[in-house]
């Protein structure tokens, strides 16, 4: 039959991709009906397919299902929560299908570095989410749908502002003061251009992650870790066309509660009376004046302005459609698909937009028996738009202006805002826009040829090439704001925006190639008891990247947003631009061998050539072993059923990290022209790099012990435990180096210092997994929760001598705060008599901790806190429940043992969050539990004169990261028509956090709590088939 | 089937030649935005190009732009460290106020000893292989005269803000040095800087140019007068009870050395002028802003500034700040 589908027709399929269905012509056919049945129930739903055909069915309520097949076909039963089965028809018209329950997915192959291995067999830390799992989330960044779902990865959400609102992650927490950046390898391309955030979830088949030293097949990139993306292939069958829709509601998870107009008005008054005490409680606003704020009798001089709620919608629009199609022939498959992706700022007005545009097309061929081929292509436009103030300078200023200035004046003028900020025009396009539309695009040829000569020999390879190109254009334009002067009654014009009152441009633009090329030679045999898979492979890659930029200033008008209709000066040009390439060659190498599959023993190696080290030192070696024992299939194994399944396995290996700085081996000059000799700017060169002639690679040695087994036939789980020591960390020596030396290096470029390979850190903790599944009936349900507690410590990094040891870096966790200790407030004068105090120190001040005990308070007495914002434990849970026709999928991620400061701008620059203006001390509330207000929190002895624990919230949270209820549309009505499936659901993301930070989302980490928010999406979404 | 599973073969073969067009310097990438030190070496403009760099020092904190000599324009006034004023926007000041002073942590008061060692390193260098470089022996004695009239200006900065300094001589400090050898830190003492500044100004003053000319060593590089000037201001200084390092006599000879050049005497076309007239006899050196640098607020071109002048009392401001 495959003969119907030639090449021509496939052909004439792509010219219509999506609007073209095939027609299925029929040969000797019989009636063929029967029942599915799994432990004695009937399984609804399951996929009753013609082998090499494209017709299939699903069976009813009861399990039934008839179709027309020839007599000596082969029907191919799926189900999830079951093994597929085959059936010969063997001319029978009533057949019984009894499928077996797939409890652990046993016979799942995970895609591991360049090759796949059964999930029984895995020697490593390895984790694995299928595709359909990550489309649960509304969420269309793929970074944010890892979260919760497996042990092993820290992740946190920093932002929710659309183009950039992906999760920051390392796997294990952090393990070098150097790069934690985890290698993404994406269908076999590893650090493909365009990463993993923006794929389209709907590609996705799998995604892994190697945790351990298995990733040590990726040698110089891997020491982070690694995380193989593999996209969707096509399978045999009839063409099966996928398309879905979602629309969602986006809103801000938590935004804080600013003081009133009122209350501020009135905090105004205590700290001019804090600065000034003899002129007593009402020295800016009289008490009839704060009621006048109150009441909101006089909009235009008293009023009360909520600037969140000004700017702020109460939800954004984002939109979702995907339309995919896939099928195939025995030699041909093919998956194509095309997404849409739409989402808006959370901006009244606003000018933030992300638009994606994504196609797919992933073809396999067999050429011959032996020979086979894939190209897989791939792109995608990503148009990022945004107003010319940034999103932190938006949410800065809506959290700083004042709510005793209006907004908008009543008569309809904008007003100025904080120092020339009115949020509510900053996140329009009234003062230009920010349009950074960018182009990726992948494209993979795949070859593959099985040897008959010599069985279990085979050769493949690919060429991948990668290229991205983003353009930047801003055009910055000024606009009116004004300010009401009382006395007056004069609006005075302000003019913001753009430069000295013109407009502005920039241009930029940045292109990516990278070429990747690999060839490998795979040997995979048994020979009885005993199975070997070996391979050898040689890879190698060349990343080039251009940037050109140039802008123009004083632009006559703002009606021509162009470089050549700027201004005229020769001092009103500018332009730039610089270029970059970095090569690799690799040499890899693996054994996996096993005996009877109870004993499994993987071999790798890897030596990774890379241009950023010095001709001779160039390569590196990474080798690492890993080895299982799979008790259980011990013929003394008793068979019980308690224990059903138990494995051992422990990995060992060295890995590496090469991402530092280029050209560090030899002195660099570079230019820098500055000086004015002669009336104008003449060359200038700056040595800007001292020579490390022996830097090398990061190291990490890894260690792994893990135990994977089940219990009473229905409880999986795993328990690891991991230890890593980095060592050669790349790390500049800044504090041991003597200013006399003249080796100093500048601030904000580039090091003048190498890197040399100095820092030492260890990192080590436990991961545990248990899940739990079962099925009654109609009933199924299914649990898996998972528990990762990783702790790093600083072994060696280059501090200063003579930091006290309670202060020092070294011995604690990394990105730990250094702050005083604030053990209360000074109720009294009393109070502050009793302990060692500031200078000056007043009722409502903090209370600091003496910590060295010597009766004054200074620098010394700053300590080290416990924790960092990076999580020592994280958890989660993975529910799914399913009724009939009904599932439900919730995911819970949760931290702990993690702490965030965030001190807020306020003061009489910026309001203050509600739970301090409403708790704070004062004269007249000397219970208060936040300190007395101040002129500025970031000078104040309570805030960034003495940064304190005060500020320091326990960051831990319990959030439902995810939850989908879906409706699987069914019943007789749909075997009549072509409907394969239809899906209805409501899914939510950051539906809610139980925590106790008050006010921020506490995935924020961002130290005056300034961010655009992270997002609660709440979605309605349909899928269908046919 | 034969045919095709060596046509087969042969695609593996081109795969096999892509994948391993096996360039042995694949490895070996040379970079285009910088140069090695050999090239640096090997051309005369070039070296020029980082010896002109010299008038500038490196940029070592958030809030100033690139400093000639001295302190450099810093945004936060050098009286906020004082009981005068508290700046409200910190840069670099309130670590100073609150007693947090430490080796890791200088506040803004940490810049002009590792700038001016750094420029010293830097001089050292250029006057350690300055022979290695092929260009007219005069030009090269210029060029040799004016790095040493900057590592005294240098030297200068620090003998004035902190002191007898460490002096170094010619040399260039190396990662992998030992940085314990208390040699590294032993300070001479302000007579001895003083010395040592004033016989390398006199070593300058010889060997550079009376003049400016608009060929090779344009308006802003340093001149005879230049270095005479200095020395002249170094030995006022060491005349003073605080230095206690010289005598009037020799500090009113020195001023008298750079009169007597007959090339400088008082502006008389306004005191407004005076700022604005680029080329006058007033100025015995000077430095230039150059519009450009400030058109765009890009913050990486920003001309050479020093703090020592004719008058010593007015600070050099730059427009649009």
């Amino acid at each position: 039959m495959e003969r119907l589908l030639s090449s021509g027709r496939v052909l004439r399929l792509f010219g219509c991709m999506f609007l073209f269905l095939i027609s299925v012509p029929v040969l000797a056919q019989q009636l063929v009906s029967g029942r599915v049945v799994s432990n004695g129930q009937p399984v609804s739903g399951a996929t009753v397919q013609l082998k090499g055909a494209a017709l299939s069915v699903l069976t009813d309520q009861d399990g039934r299902f008839s179709l027309q097949a020839p007599a000596n076909g082969v029907l191919i039963i799926t189900h999830i929560g079951n093994k597929t089965q085959e059936l010969a028809i063997n001319g029978q018209s009533d057949l019984s299908v009894n499928l077996e329950v797939d409890n652990q997915n046993l016979g799942e192959v995970v895609v591991i570095g360049y090759n796949s291995q059964k999930k029984s067999n895995l020697t490593g830390s390895v984790s694995v989410v299928k595709g359909a799992d990550i489309v649960k989330s509304p969420q269309p960044n793929i970074s944010n749908s890892l979260a919760g779902r497996f042990s092993g990865l820290v992740i946190n959400n920093r932002s929710g502002e659309p183009g950039y609102d992906g999760s920051s992650f390392t796997i294990r927490g952090l393990a070098t003061t150097g790069n934690n950046d985890v290698l993404i390898v994406v269908d076999g391309v590893p650090g493909q251009i365009g990463g993993l955030e923006r794929l389209n979830p709907n590609d996705i088949e799998s995604i892994t992650v190697l945790k351990d030293a298995s990733a040590a097949i990726y040698g110089s990139r891997a020491a982070n870790g690694a995380i193989l993306v593999t996209t969707k292939r096509g399978k045999t069958g009839k063409p099966s066309i996928t398309a879905s829709y979602n629309q969602g509601f986006s809103s801000p998870t938590r935004l804080p509660k600013m003081a009133d107009a009122a209350t501020y008005a009135q905090i105004n008054n205590e700290i001019d009376y804090y600065n000034n005490p003899g002129g007593g409680m009402n020295q800016r606003y009289s008490a009839e004046e704060i009621q006048l704020f109150r009441n909101g009798s006089d909009p235009l001089n008293y009023p009360n302005t909520d600037w969140a709620k000004t700017t702020l919608q109460k939800s954004a629009l984002q939109s979702q459609t995907n339309i995919g199609l896939s099928g195939g022939t025995e030699n041909l498959q093919y998956y194509v698909s095309a997404g849409y992706l739409n989402q808006d700022g959370i901006y009244k007005n606003g000018a933030t937009n992300y638009k994606q545009y994504s196609f797919r097309s992933n073809i396999d061929a067999a050429i011959t028996k032996q020979f086979k081929v894939g190209l897989y292509l791939s792109g995608r436009q990503e148009d990022r738009q945004f107003p010319m103030a940034g999103a932190g300078d938006i949410f800065r200023t809506i959290y700083r202006a004042y709510p005793t200035i209006p907004a908008v004046y009543p008569n309809g003028l904008p007003s100025y805002g904080i120092e020339g900020n009115n949020p509510v025009y900053m996140a329009t396009d009234i003062g230009g826009l920010t349009k950074n539309p960018t182009q990726v695009f992948n494209g993979i040829l795949k070859g593959s040829y099985t040897f008959e000569s010599v069985k279990g020999l085979s050769i493949d390879g690919f060429v991948a090439t990668d290229k991205s190109w983003s353009f930047n254009k801003s055009f910055s334009k000024p606009y009116t704001l004004y300010s009401y002067n009382k006395g007056s009654d004069q609006y005075t014009q302000r003019v913001v925006g753009g430069a000295s009152g013109a407009a502005t441009l920039n241009q930029s633009q940045t292109n990516q190639t990278q070429l990747t090329t690999h060839i490998k030679l795979n040997y995979q045999r048994s020979f009885g008891d005993h199975s070997i898979s070996t391979f050898v492979a040689v890879e190698q890659s060349k990343l080039t990247r251009e940037v050109f930029g140039a802008s123009r200033i004083n632009f006559p008008t703002t009606q021509t947003p162009e470089l050549s209709q700027g201004g005229t000066a020769a001092t009103d040009r500018d332009n730039s631009g610089s270029s970059f390439a970095f090569t690799r060659r690799s040499y890899i190498g693996k054994i996996a061998y096993n005996f009877r599959e109870k004993y499994l023993l993987d071999v790798q190696a890897r030596v990774d050539g890379s241009s950023t080290f010095p001709k001779g030192s160039q390569y590196g070696f990474f080798p690492s072993v890993s080895a299982a024992w799979r008790v259980a299939k011990e013929s003394w194994f008793p068979q019980s059923n308690v224990l059903n399944d138990l494995k051992i396995r422990a990995s060992y290996g060295v890995l590496g990290n090469d991402n530092v700085a280029q050209f560090q081996y030899f002195n660099n000059y570079s230019f820098a022209n500055n000086y004015v000799a002669g009336g104008s700017i003449v060359p200038g060169l700056d040595l800007t790099k001292l020579a490390n002639p022996n830097i090398t690679w990061e190291e990490a040695e890894k260690m792994d012990i893990g135990i994977d087994g089940m219990l009473f036939n229905s409880l999986n789980f795993e328990l690891i435990y991991f230890q890593q020591k980095r060592s050669n960390i790349l790390a500049t020596r800044n504090a041991s180096i003597p200013f006399v030396t003249g080796i100093v290096n500048p601030h904000n470029a580039a090091s003048l210092v190498p890197s040399e390979n100095i820092g030492r850190v260890n990192n080590s903790g436990i991961e545990a997994t248990i899940g739990y599944a079962k099925r009654r009936g109609d009933f199924r349900y299914g649990i898996s929760t998972n528990f990762t507690y990783a702790k790093n410590e600083i072994i060696f990094i280059d501090e200063a001598p003579g930091v006290l040891d309670y202060q020092q870096q070294t011995g604690r966790p990394l990105n730990t705060y250094l702050l005083y200790k604030a053990i209360g407030i000074f109720r009294t004068q009393e109070d502050i008599n009793k302990v060692p105090h500031l200078s000056g120190a007043q009722p409502g001040d903090l209370i600091y901790a003496d910590i060295n005990k010597d009766g004054v308070i200074n620098a010394d007495d700053q300590t080290r806190t416990d924790y960092g914002n990076i999580p020592e434990i994280l958890y989660g849970a993975v529910l799914n429940l399913g009724y009939k026709n009904f599932e439900l999928n919730m995911v819970f991620a949760g931290q702990a043992r993690v702490s965030q400061y965030v001190l807020p701008e306020a003061g009489t620059i910026g309001n203050f969050y509600s739970s301090w203006a409403d708790n704070r001390w004062s004269p007249t509330n000397t219970n208060g539990s936040f300190p007395r207000v101040d002129t500025r929190a970031s000078s104040s002895v309570n805030g960034g004169l003495y940064n304190n624990s005060f500020w320091l919230n326990n960051a831990a949270f319990l959030r439902m990261k995810n939850i989908e209820l879906g409706y699987n549309l069914g019943g007789k009505w749909m075997s009549a028509t072509k409907i394969q499936s239809a899906r209805l659901y409501v899914n939510a993301f950051n539906l809610f956090t139980i925590t106790k930070v008050k006010d921020y989302d506490p995935e924020g980490s961002q130290q005056s709590g300034q961010f655009y928010p992270q997002q609660r999406i709440i979605n309605l979404g349909a899928q269908i088939s046919f | 089937m034969k045919f095709r599973s060596f046509k087969s073969i042969a695609l593996f073969g081109i795969l096999a030649t892509l994948a391993g067009s096996c360039k042995k310097d694949f490895l070996d990438i040379n970079p285009t935005d910088r140069l090695s030190e050999s090239a640096l070496l090997a051309d005369s403009t070039l070296f020029e190009s980082f010896v002109q760099n010299r008038y500038l020092g490196a940029r070592l904190q958030e809030k100033e732009d690139i400093p000639g000599f001295g302190r450099g324009f810093t945004w936060a006034m050098w009286t906020s460290l004082t009981d005068e004023a508290i700046y409200n926007n910190d840069d670099n000041t309130w670590s100073i106020v609150r007693g947090l002073l430490a080796p890791e942590n200088l506040g803004i008061a940490g810049t002009v000893w590792g700038r001016s060692y750094r420029s010293i390193r830097e001089c050292n260098f250029a006057l350690g292989n300055i022979d290695q470089v092929t260009m007219s022996e005069p030009h090269k004695n210029m060029l040799k005269a004016e790095l040493r009239f900057i590592r005294a200006y240098r030297y200068f900065d620090l003998v004035t803000n902190y002191g007898g300094a460490v002096l170094l001589g010619d040399k260039v400090y190396n990662l992998g040095d030992n940085f314990d050898d208390p040699g590294v830190y032993t300070r001479s003492s302000i007579q001895e800087t003083v010395s040592y500044i004033q016989s390398e100004l006199t070593a300058a003053a010889a060997d550079l140019p009376l003049n400016n000319n608009g060929t090779n060593w344009k308006l802003g590089r340093a001149t005879k007068g230049a270095a005479l000037a200095l020395k002249a201001r170094m030995a006022l200084y060491a005349a003073s009870p605080l230095y206690a390092a010289g005598n009037w006599a020799d500090a009113a000879a020195a001023a008298k050395a750079v009169m007597d050049l007959n090339k400088y005497s008082i502006y008389n076309g306004g005191y407004r002028q005076l700022f604005l007239t680029p080329e006058n006899n007033e100025i015995i050196f000077q430095a230039f802003v150059h519009q450009e640098c400030f058109a765009f607020s890009t913050g990486n071109c920003v001309g050479s500034q020093w703090l020592w002048r004719l008058g010593g009392q007015y600070t050099l401001t730059k427009p649009g700040r």
